[in-house]
């Protein structure tokens, strides 16, 4: 699999994907929705099915001494790291504007608003941030896999749906809900189960869609 | 010895049937796999490297299950579909040094050779080839890597004459001075009279002749002459033509007329004796 993963970021990776993936800077930038830069994540991962259709990339991988298995898990792997390195760079970014931005602002005799402290986002975002991601793969992976080489259209659009549906439930829910907003015992207490049960939900669901793509993949005539 | 072995293998799809198929391919041997357009080829191909799944049958590489065994066994194969346009966009070197990390004996100078002499430019996108540089940079990878057996679909098509002899050469030295046994699908039987030592023939899912190229082609004669001489023939043959007063006919051999003045008997071609099976009416 670790040979099928470098042969994706080799051949796989292209501007777009990357551009997108750097839109988690716009975690920077006080007040913006803060689990939008994400969405572009997803966006920019949607564009790579359509690239390995026109690549032959599925005849290419099947000439390769790997199972098919391995194919489906490389692919998967080459998602989850974009989708993990949005989340560093988004994490990072947010880290840089909390200690860095924010004071300076304050510093400068700036006022933080009531908007931008609602929008701000917390630990327990990223829990839901986890958990969007692993639904995305969810849906993305067993439909390219049921017939790789069928041109993508309704599951990218599904996946992404999914993924703003499920980060707008977190933005409200870290804005609305105090607990979620505190980093008190009890909120911080809440808001670190919350990015560990994302986590944990994010690799159970990627999992299961790995397993469920590896099974359909396996069982249809290329 | 049998590289490859092919026991009772199955595929079915809603309008063909690939019917219980066998046939082997050994070390140093060159295996024509000839079949008219649909006759299951591609099918056959697609099932021994893990494309299309078998509904029954075995496949042993070395005397190892293939399954159980695949990625050893793609790791001493060397295969090439027709024209590689994977990853168009890409150059050469882009693709090689993805490939190439793949193998446990990729040989660099091996593949720098091949590259020489087929008058690649690593530089160039696969797009920027032509179909027949796309089948040679194919080739490069299939032969760079030290494979025992080679799956070759079509590959000289594509490709202007005096690559295509130079081709069949490299595969006839690959076989009979490195022990390579090479499983080559085509359409040119001209280029299987040159190089292949055996035939796997196969038509409407059914293998029909498995046999060396010899015996294959002494099982058949070429009658031609003029109509009045030769048309009482027709009933020994499993192909006719006759027309504008000229008799053409493909026979068994265990049918072989005797000589007739004006008419000419010869051992069939590869290719006639295709045409006879394709087109006429044989049942040996």
């Amino acid at each position: 699999m670790n040979k099928m993963f470098r042969k994706e970021l080799r051949l796989s990776s292209n501007a777009q994907l990357i551009v997108f993936t750097a839109l988690a800077v716009l975690m920077l930038i006080p007040s913006f929705p803060p689990a939008a830069p994400f969405i572009y994540t997803i966006a920019g991962i949607a564009t790579v099915f359509p690239r390995w259709l026109a690549n032959h990339d599925i005849e290419y991988s099947m000439l390769l001494p790997v199972r098919k298995a391995d194919i489906v898990r490389g692919k998967v792997a080459f998602t989850v790291f974009y989708e993990l390195l949005a989340m560093v760079v988004g994490a990072l970014c947010v880290l840089i504007r909390v200690f860095a931005i924010a004071p300076m602002i304050e510093a400068q005799g700036g006022g933080i608003s009531q908007f931008d402290i609602l929008t701000s986002p917390t630990i327990g975002l990223f829990g839901f941030i986890f958990l969007a991601g692993g639904i995305a793969n969810l849906i993305l992976f067993p439909l390219y896999f049921r017939n790789p080489f069928k041109r993508l259209t309704m599951p990218p659009l599904l996946a992404i749906f999914a993924y703003i549906a499920i980060a707008v439930v977190g933005t409200v829910v870290i804005a609305y809900v105090p607990v979620f907003r505190s980093y008190e015992t009890d909120g911080l207490i809440t808001q670190c189960l919350t990015l560990c049960v994302g986590a944990l939900a994010f690799l159970f669901i990627t999992w299961l869609g790995s397993h469920i793509s590896v099974k359909k993949f396996e069982n249809i005539d290329l | 010895m049998n590289v490859l072995e092919i026991k009772n293998l199955t595929k079915k799809y809603p309008s063909f049937l690939l019917d219980d198929i066998s046939f082997s391919v050994k070390a140093g041997h060159i295996v024509g796999f000839i079949g008219r357009n649909g006759a299951g080829k591609t099918t056959t191909i697609k099932s021994i490297i893990g494309m299309a799944k078998p509904d029954a049958g075995q496949l042993f590489f070395n005397d190892e299950h293939v399954r159980e065994n695949e990625k050893v066994f793609k790791n001493n194969i060397g295969i090439l579909l027709g024209a590689f346009d994977c990853y168009p966009t890409k150059t050469i070197r882009q693709v090689t040094e993805a490939t190439k990390v793949f193998y446990d004996h990729w040989d660099e100078n091996v593949y720098r050779g091949f590259l020489s002499d087929f008058g690649l430019d690593e530089n160039k996108q696969v797009r920027a080839l032509s179909s027949g540089m796309q089948v040679k940079y194919g080739l490069c990878l299939a032969l760079s890597h030290g494979a025992k057996l080679l799956i070759l679909d079509e590959p000289t098509s594509g490709l202007d004459p005096v690559s295509r002899d130079e081709l069949l050469d490299t595969f006839i030295t690959l076989a009979k001075e490195q022990g390579v046994a090479i499983l080559f699908s085509t359409h040119v039987i001209s280029d299987l009279e040159k190089c292949a030592d055996d035939i796997v023939y196969i038509q409407k899912g059914k293998i029909i002749a498995d046999t060396d190229v010899e015996t294959f082609e002494k099982g058949y004669v070429h009658i031609s002459g003029p109509s009045e001489a030769c048309s009482h023939l027709a009933s020994s043959c499993i192909f006719v033509r006759d027309r504008l007063g000229r008799f053409e006919g493909v026979c068994p051999s265990s049918r072989r007329p005797e000589p007739i003045e004006g008419a000419e008997i010869r051992p069939a071609t590869l290719e006639e004796i295709m045409i006879a099976f394709e087109r006429g009416d044989h049942d040996e």
